[in-house]
């Protein structure tokens, strides 16, 4: 069963649509005993890190996942919000801690050139650094991106990195992957044939 | 680098894909969920679901029609149409909607917008624009699908709008609608290089060279149709392809295949 | 129930129809546009020309055996675009042509004698009866149609001969959703789609929904092989393109009809229940038993198709068509049925109430005893608001077109004029 949380920054039917069209058992739960038993948790989101690190924390998920992913490392996906809680600290609207699993910080995109908007919204080419787990096997990478901050690593972190995109200057980080947890910031449920095939992978590395 | 979007925008009227032009509806073309899977395989870039029925009865249905697209669309869904409170946002979003779009309860009460941009973020809410030029021959804001002259300028609109925080306008020029006169560059330069959140074009297409002509030209992040795409095979498909030929940076066109078995059923109108 | 102010067409008049407010429906607007001064005929004609000389010389410097292919059924349009394409535009085509197995005798003599006359080649797939039967049987209780098999033939299997033979070029006739209903203006220059086909033609089934539907127990993959669409992918490498020939040409069916008798020797019916054209659907021995269902489930028939047309092209008014509707529309069942209902091995209330759940609540009510009974009809809207407004003055008188009556000609109702091949 793969259980996707169920929080109020969730734009979570659409990643269970994806699953579900995939052939998958999947759920839409924030029901501790149902995520113990899960395969592999799921943590979509869009909006503000703060309103969903507050729910989170509100519902003791902070907590458990950490215990669930990072003590029983059970595997974990994260989409968009879902990468920028891996983070030490977010700096929208004030800090607020996130999960801390990866040293690194989030930090308001802001590009040099004038004509790349913010939010960043739309299709655009992500360049692959590590051809393996979730990035395997793509000809031409382009996924739908729709998020006003991002991820800053560490430099002793750097290698969890397996794809970037560069946006006026600056490299986004799109995808990370360290041991079992997995996570993007772009939206694999809404970017096709593309997004549907990352899915794919990342249930097919879960299962190696 | 980031890609130009092209994005059908299926007009519903009582549940029924319609033909619009200026703002009439003149033909049922057929329904919703047809189009929604048609479209994705053609490989749009999103998908915009309006709604114009004045019968307000037809309301849930509206909402039933987009619990059902929301299973088998994979790119981003807008969905508009008479939206007037949060609620009802947050409604659509469980549905499944990936952003909203507002547009005349905007000019009633523009404090829904930064209400709705607190609650859902910006990149959520998509504010409509509807221009028209008036008995001056100036461009004038009109609200409430065309029938009611605001006095609003479009320029001076979509900054407030996005000062407010809109995540992107989509602009429409009701004289060119279902027209052959393609887009509105004037209307659509001039509003895209005042502002610095994305502009959707809308309004006049009836060549692919107008898509090219409003990224050109028009200065346009994104094109968007609604008629055209229903008259020939392979509608968005060839017209990403013209796009493509012609220099445009878009995705490049691949059909997507249509999962099966298609749930929900298709001939409930028969 | 509202009904169009110039025609007899209902409100709910399948499958697209709206009507403004003055209660004109989109499909006498779309005709009104058609026959209007400022459509400039000449050049669409040329504009066909040029789109057609293009395929015709890709398809000689391909070595191509065909410039286009197009779909026929025998009847009185197939023979006017065949006159059209070969005659007048100098084209090779292929017939291509689905056997739905219900055929008339009278049907056959037609579409031998297009072969005969236009010196083409033709294509014909044959579906086995008892195949058709299993179609027909379970389409009549999802959809209440038994000629779905029809559509789905005739609408895909000329595309999978365009791929297969890699002619690429499809010439279809009338637009008839656009000419009747109004779906589409004839500026949009609407094409050939897998969308519409399925949408509106198939009903919104596709035969993988056949295979996926639990409901289904006897039809097999074997049964679908002319349904199966081409992929994608296949569509676009041989570039197959469906053109209707209604956008380039007036298409004036009465015109067409005479045209080809005289012409072509096209034969019509000598008489008929429930229609008032002797000329059209001469090939299809199931039509009364289709147009009942359709009476059934929408309270209107296919006498309102005719006389609609007849009103709109000024040869009857509006009180012309609806006598016609009320002496032949309102029959209480086809003389016809019973072969039908022997084909598929059902009694008539067995047929009928396998339906039940597809009648359109917004013209029928079933009494306390089970009967159906129509809440209104045509007869009640002689007066309504706008009819005098927006009349039409008759340019022409209504005649029936029948052709001579040929020496094999059997009485359409004769169990004999229906064979399979």
């Amino acid at each position: 069963m793969i259980s996707i949380i169920d929080y109020k920054m969730g734009n979570t039917r659409s990643v269970f649509n994806a699953f579900k069209l995939l052939g998958e058992n999947v759920e839409i739960t924030n029901e501790k005993d149902r995520l113990t038993q899960a395969e592999a948790i799921v943590l979509p989101g869009v909006g503000s890190f703060n309103d969903g690190m507050k729910d989170l924390n509100q519902n003791g998920l902070k907590e458990f996942l950490t215990e669930e992913i990072i003590d029983r490392k059970k595997p974990y996906l994260g989409i968009c919000l879902g990468l920028e809680f891996l983070a030490k600290r977010s700096y929208e609207g004030g800090i607020c801690d996130g999960f801390g699993w990866i040293d690194s910080e989030i930090v308001k995109l802001q590009p040099s050139e004038k004509q790349n908007k913010v939010p960043h919204m739309g299709w655009n080419d992500t360049e692959i650094v590590k051809e393996h787990g979730l990035m395997k096997d793509f000809t031409a990478a382009v996924f739908y991106y729709l998020h006003s901050f991002h991820m800053k690593i560490n430099n002793s972190e750097k290698e969890v990195i397996t794809s970037k995109c560069n946006y006026g200057g600056i490299g986004i980080v799109s995808s990370i992957q360290k041991n079992n947890i997995y996570a993007v910031q772009f939206h694999p449920e809404k970017s096709q044939e593309n997004g549907l095939k990352l899915l794919k992978n990342f249930l097919e590395d879960i299962r190696k | 680098m980031l890609k130009h979007r092209l994005i059908p925008n299926i007009i519903l009227n009582d549940g029924n894909v319609v033909q619009s032009k200026n703002f009439i509806h003149t033909n049922i073309i057929g329904n919703a969920i047809t189009a929604v899977d048609f479209f994705n395989s053609w490989a749009s870039d999103e998908i915009i679901i309006l709604d114009v029925s004045r019968n307000k009865n037809k309301r849930k249905e509206f909402h039933q029609i987009i619990n059902n697209i929301s299973k088998r669309c994979f790119v981003p869904l807008t969905i508009g149409g008479w939206i007037s409170n949060t609620d009802e946002i947050s409604q659509f979003l469980k549905e499944g909607a990936d952003k909203v779009s507002i547009n005349s309860e905007l000019i009633r009460n523009p404090n829904l917008l930064s209400n709705a941009v607190k609650k859902f973020g910006s990149q959520c809410i998509v504010a409509s624009i509807d221009v028209k030029k008036n008995a001056k021959n100036e461009y004038e804001v009109f609200s409430e699908r065309g029938q009611s002259a605001t006095g609003l300028i479009p320029v001076e609109w979509a900054q407030k709008l996005e000062e407010l925080g809109a995540g992107e306008i989509f602009l429409t020029s009701i004289d060119h609608e279902g027209t052959d006169k393609g887009y509105d560059i004037k209307l659509i330069k001039n509003v895209a290089e005042n502002v610095s959140i994305p502009v959707i074009a809308f309004g006049g297409v009836s060549r692919w060279q107008h898509f090219v002509d409003g990224i050109n030209l028009g200065k346009a992040d994104a094109v968007s149709a609604a008629n055209i795409f229903h008259f020939t095979e392979h509608s968005v498909f060839n017209a990403k392809k013209f796009l493509v030929e012609n220099k445009i940076n878009v995705r490049i066109p691949q059909f997507f295949n249509l999962p099966t078995p298609r749930k929900p059923k298709y001939n409930e109108l028969f | 129930m509202e009904y169009c102010s110039r025609c007899c067409y209902p409100r709910n008049t399948k499958p697209t129809m709206i009507f403004d407010e003055i209660g004109i429906c989109s499909g006498c607007k779309s005709f009104e546009n058609r026959q209007k001064q400022e459509v400039d005929w000449e050049a669409k004609k040329n504009e066909l020309k040029q789109l057609l000389e293009e395929y015709k010389s890709q398809a000689r410097k391909n070595n191509s055996s065909y410039d286009c292919i197009i779909p026929i059924s025998g009847g009185k349009d197939s023979h006017y675009q065949a006159h059209l394409l070969t005659k007048v535009f100098k084209m090779r085509p292929l017939f291509v042509t689905y056997n739905h197995a219900y055929n008339t005798k009278l049907g056959i003599r037609n579409l031998t004698n297009m072969i005969d006359k236009f010196g083409c080649d033709l294509l014909r797939y044959t579906t086995n009866p008892v195949t058709a039967k299993k179609l027909s049987s379970y389409m009549l209780s999802k959809v209440g149609d038994i000629t779905w098999h029809y559509h789905a033939g005739i609408m895909t299997f000329p595309i999978q001969t365009a791929v297969r033979y890699k002619i690429p070029l499809i010439v279809w006739g009338e637009h008839g959703e656009s000419i009747l209903f109004g779906r589409n203006n004839l500026s949009d220059n609407v094409e050939f789609t897998k969308k519409n086909r399925q949408e509106h033609l198939m009903r919104g089934f596709e035969p993988e929904d056949i295979l996926d539907d639990p409901e289904n127990k006897e039809i097999t993959r074997q049964d679908l092989g002319p349904f199966f669409y081409p992929t994608d992918e296949e569509i676009e490498s041989v570039g197959v393109r469906g053109i209707y020939l209604s956008n380039y040409d007036p298409f004036n069916f009465d015109e067409h009809t005479k045209f080809v008798i005289k012409n072509y020797g096209f034969e019509t019916m000598q008489k008929r229940e429930a229609h008032i054209n002797l000329h059209e659907k001469t090939d299809d021995f199931m039509q009364d038993t289709h147009n009942y269902l359709k009476y059934l489930k929408f309270g209107y028939g296919r006498i309102t198709d005719q006389v609609s047309i007849h009103i709109r092209e000024k040869r009857m008014t509006r009180e012309e068509g609806i006598d016609w509707i009320r002496k032949k529309e309102y029959l209480k069942r086809p003389k016809n049925l019973d072969v039908f209902l022997k084909f598929a091995g059902l009694t008539y209330q067995e047929f009928v109430s396998k339906i039940d759940h597809l009648r359109d609540q917004d013209i029928w009510e079933k009494k306390s005893d089970g009967e159906w009974k129509l809440l209104d009809w045509i007869g009640n809207h002689k007066n309504d608001e706008f009819v005098e407004k927006v009349r039409l003055e008759k340019t022409d008188e209504w005649k029936e077109i029948r052709s001579e009556k040929s020496k094999n000609a059997r009485d359409y109702l004769d169990e004999d004029e229906i064979v399979f091949l």
